[in-house]
């Protein structure tokens, strides 16, 4: 049975449904001043602020300013030292290229030096002025997963150790807190931090600079309630007009599309007839990975409606996968740990076997190769298949599938290769790969339950990723990621590249 | 309804908290809608999932018992008359519950009117075939089992069926008695089958002024897979992660989550519908949107079955008319 939210927990859950909110501006002079002159930046470039040259500086100074306002770290704490470092030069190239720019561009370079350079950090200032803090009796909550461990780096300094820094993901869990710190917009947030608050009060601490509008949309048009959905604040929003830098502009938002496009222009693609149709899913912590749009994937089942211990992992289809799951993927021990475990399985045979299955992939490949893929199509159709469409050979000659479905599809494939005398043996063959891969999968799968039952959970919620290592023959380890959205369109990737984590270039953010 | 109760949770007894109460009343509500050409789609946004389905079917299926189980037996007796002679069924009767094969239906003239009956068999040959005929106005206590195969022995004693009587009669007055001895689908559950199971039996509920009254919200629910073989049911629960469902006629469905909406909803798109959305829920927004896209494609006014004085702080409702197609 479920280890269930009961009702205790759902009914204190209930009871911060009329949270108290309080905005706190922290005011900065440099900080404002950045915005401002970035404002002014883009007033005199107009259009050109989208030039190749310009883009890379400008979004290197919106990252800046998000960083420095979305969680409580020190100015001089800046996750782009490189970027800093070549300031410098790359100020006077910008002077060179836009002289236009003249004061305001001298006037961020100085700013930038100065607070490279300054251990102030106001946000901290302001979240120790609120009562709790020093107790441990507050949580806070940033946006990016990122900055988490930066952030607890940055209190423990302060001697702030019990102040727990969370994420939106840990709150979409049915646990109430005293107090929570949402540090930045309220825009930056999903909606839920606001209309499910999970504390009875709620402090939202953000840098004067920044336009912020804190109104929740409701979720169903011309829905009741009993009482009013916008949150109720006890401070009044600053509209002196003086608020320059809109909180959508500095936002991360990375171009997946942009990012794909790059890392496939980098990519020599060696065999193009290996190539997989494939799903992108963006992870937590702005890392992609591609999936077979046909295979499977080990995934936990993160339910909101279940207790913050409950795990429930399993073996599902990618097509079935959604955002709030946590992928489970090797990230070290080399490739898939199937065929390894598999072979083990196989025994003396596993080499003869995988030699055998090699060999007629690799004809029907050549016959692909010679003839090209739609006159191969053609001639297993003439052969019998009923399946020969150019995904499924794909499918067929890669390697990271055993067999076709169907005999008959088989059958079509000897008959091409000029091997019919031998598909009855080799198709029997093939079936004992399937069995030991079906017998493998449920090894592994047992083995990593063992280890995801060990592992603090609440740790892969709040961090958004959690390693395990597999403890016997081959070892390795395999990282849990939480799937943050699933991309739509679909892809032809190369095989090899299937399940291969990578990082969204930052430098593409934002756009 | 629930006022003067307590629930009664490991160590903890404490009285059931409000915002149970307003979703029970809500079922409560709910099952007040009557229309054969129209349907109600009731979409809640709530800020947790656990106990709104259970509380909210439970008050709605227990406000349908009253309704007189006329039609359902009709119903069935056309179903059972379809049925091959043979069939495995289980019989209810005195409070047992016993194996029996289905041995046709008969009408006869008795005292110059035509009775229907459901003959059951439930002893072998050298039981000397003991058979029932069990009269149409009766023939929901006949029941058909999923197995094919069925040995019925000499004699059999039955098994008793489960019922908490004393705690039915409060909620279901002279109800309650056919409550637990004849079934009807009043509701059905989808969501995680686990998470129902362990809500709907781990829950104590407890009458503040008479600590021996006792029940479950399974008592009051009768989750069909959740009860014992040939046990009457109310409802039924589906897991949100089936990829296909063979949906059951059922007045109501209620989706507990957006997993099991956005993946089921065309499976009862006759059925009024209750969707609870948790506003944490990855999904929660595509399934808002789709509740929003019905309800802007529907030219009938909002529903105004629900008042807001009956929703929980925190909570957002929308409800509305559709045609049934």
């Amino acid at each position: 049975m479920s280890n269930y939210v009961t009702l205790e927990q759902a009914t204190q859950l209930y009871s911060c449904a009329q949270a108290r909110f309080v905005l706190r501006t922290v005011h900065d002079a440099r900080f404002l001043k950045l915005t401002r002159l970035m404002k002014t930046l883009d007033r005199v470039l107009g259009e050109r602020i989208y030039d190749e040259v310009w883009r890379g500086f400008r979004g290197a100074l919106r990252r800046y300013l998000f960083n420095i306002s979305s969680a409580p770290i020190p100015f001089a704490i800046v996750t782009e030292e490189s970027w800093f470092a070549a300031l410098p030069n790359k100020g006077a190239l910008l002077m060179s290229v836009y002289p236009e720019t003249g004061d305001a561009l001298r006037e961020v370079g100085s700013l930038l030096h100065s607070l490279s350079q300054s251990h102030a950090n106001p946000i901290l200032d302001e979240v120790l002025e609120i009562g709790g803090v020093r107790d441990g009796n507050a949580s806070l909550v940033i946006k990016e997963l990122r900055l988490v461990q930066l952030t607890e780096a940055t209190l423990a300094s302060a001697g702030l150790k019990r102040l727990k820094v969370i994420t939106p993901q840990t709150l979409t869990m049915p646990e109430k807190y005293d107090r929570l710190i949402v540090i930045g917009a309220f825009r930056w947030f999903p909606q839920f931090v606001f209309t499910a608050p999970r504390a009875p009060k709620i402090d939202l601490v953000c840098f004067k600079g920044i336009i912020d509008s804190p109104r929740v949309d409701e979720a169903f048009v011309g829905s009741i309630r009993s009482v009013d959905l916008q949150p109720a604040y006890q401070t009044a929003f600053d509209e002196d007009g003086s608020d320059i830098c809109d909180a959508e502009e500095i936002v991360p938002c990375i171009n997946w599309d942009r990012v794909v496009q790059g890392l496939l222009t980098r990519v020599h693609r060696t065999d193009e007839e290996d190539e997989v149709e494939a799903r992108l899913v963006v992870l937590a912590g702005s890392r992609g990975v591609f999936l077979d749009a046909g295979g499977q994937v080990l995934a936990i089942k993160l339910e909101s409606s279940i207790a913050a211990n409950e795990t429930n992992q399993d073996w599902i289809n990618v097509e079935m996968l959604e955002p709030g799951m946590a992928l489970l993927l090797r990230t070290a021990g080399g490739g898939d740990l199937i065929a390894p475990t598999a072979n083990i399985i196989l025994g003396y045979q596993a080499v003869e076997l995988r030699a055998r299955q090699n060999e007629w992939k690799g004809l029907l490949r050549q016959n692909v190769v010679e003839f090209g893929m739609k006159a191969v199509c053609r001639k297993l159709e003439h052969y019998g298949s009923t399946r020969a469409h150019s995904w499924n050979v794909r499918g067929w000659m890669s390697n990271r599938s055993i067999k076709p479905q169907n005999y008959e599809d088989f059958l079509a494939i000897t008959r091409l290769i000029k091997a019919e005398e031998t598909a009855q043996v080799v198709w029997e063959n093939a079936c004992r790969i399937t069995a030991a891969h079906q017998k493998a999968g449920q090894h592994i799968r047992a083995r990593l339950l063992k280890e995801v039952r060990r592992a603090d959970i609440r740790d892969l919620r709040r961090l958004g990723r959690l390693d395990f290592q597999l403890p016997e023959e081959d070892g390795g380890s395999m990282t849990a990621f939480v799937v943050q959205s699933i991309e739509t369109k679909r892809y032809n990737i190369s095989a090899s590249h299937i399940g291969q984590v990578f990082e969204g270039d930052e430098k593409l953010w934002p756009e | 309804m629930l006022l003067s109760w307590e629930y009664k949770e490991g160590q903890n007894i404490k009285p059931i908290p409000g915002w149970c109460t307003q979703y029970f009343a809500i079922g409560h509500s709910l099952a007040e809608y009557q229309s054969t050409e129209r349907r109600f789609v009731v979409g809640i946004a709530v800020p947790t999932r656990a106990y709104v389905a259970a509380f909210l079917s439970a008050g709605y299926v227990v406000k349908r018992a009253m309704i007189p189980l006329t039609e359902e037996i009709e119903r069935h007796f056309k179903f059972l008359e379809a049925c091959p002679i043979g069939t495995a069924v289980f019989y209810r009767k005195n409070g047992l519950v016993l194996k029996g094969v289905f041995e046709g239906c008969r009408t006869e003239r008795i005292l110059d009117k035509l009775v229907s009956r459901v003959a059951i068999r439930v002893s072998n040959r050298s039981g000397g075939n003991l058979t029932h005929l069990v009269q149409q106005a009766d023939c929901l206590d006949v029941e058909v089992r999923e197995s094919e195969r069925v040995n019925l022995p000499k004699n059999q004693a039955g098994s008793v069926i489960r019922r908490n009587q004393k705690f039915l009669r409060v909620f279901l007055n002279d109800k309650a008695e056919a409550y637990s001895a004849r079934s009807r689908l009043d509701c059905t559950l989808v969501g995680s089958v686990s998470i129902f199971e362990a809500e709907l039996k781990n829950l104590l509920l407890r009458r503040a002024d008479d600590t021996h009254l006792t029940g479950s919200l399974q008592e009051l629910l009768r989750v069909r897979c959740f009860m014992g073989k040939g046990q009457a049911y109310r409802s039924d629960a589906v897991s949100a992660s089936t990829l296909e469902v063979e949906a059951q006629n059922t007045p109501i469905v209620v989706f507990d989550g957006s997993t099991g909406f956005l993946r089921l909803r065309e499976s009862w798109s006759t059925a009024n519908c209750v969707v609870v959305l948790d506003r944490t829920e990855s999904r929660f927004s595509e399934a808002a949107e789709t509740i929003n896209i019905a309800r802007s494609q529907n030219k009938r006014a909002d529903l105004k079955l629900i008042k807001p004085t009956l929703l929980p702080v925190g909570v957002e409702l929308i409800a509305f008319e559709q045609d049934i197609v």
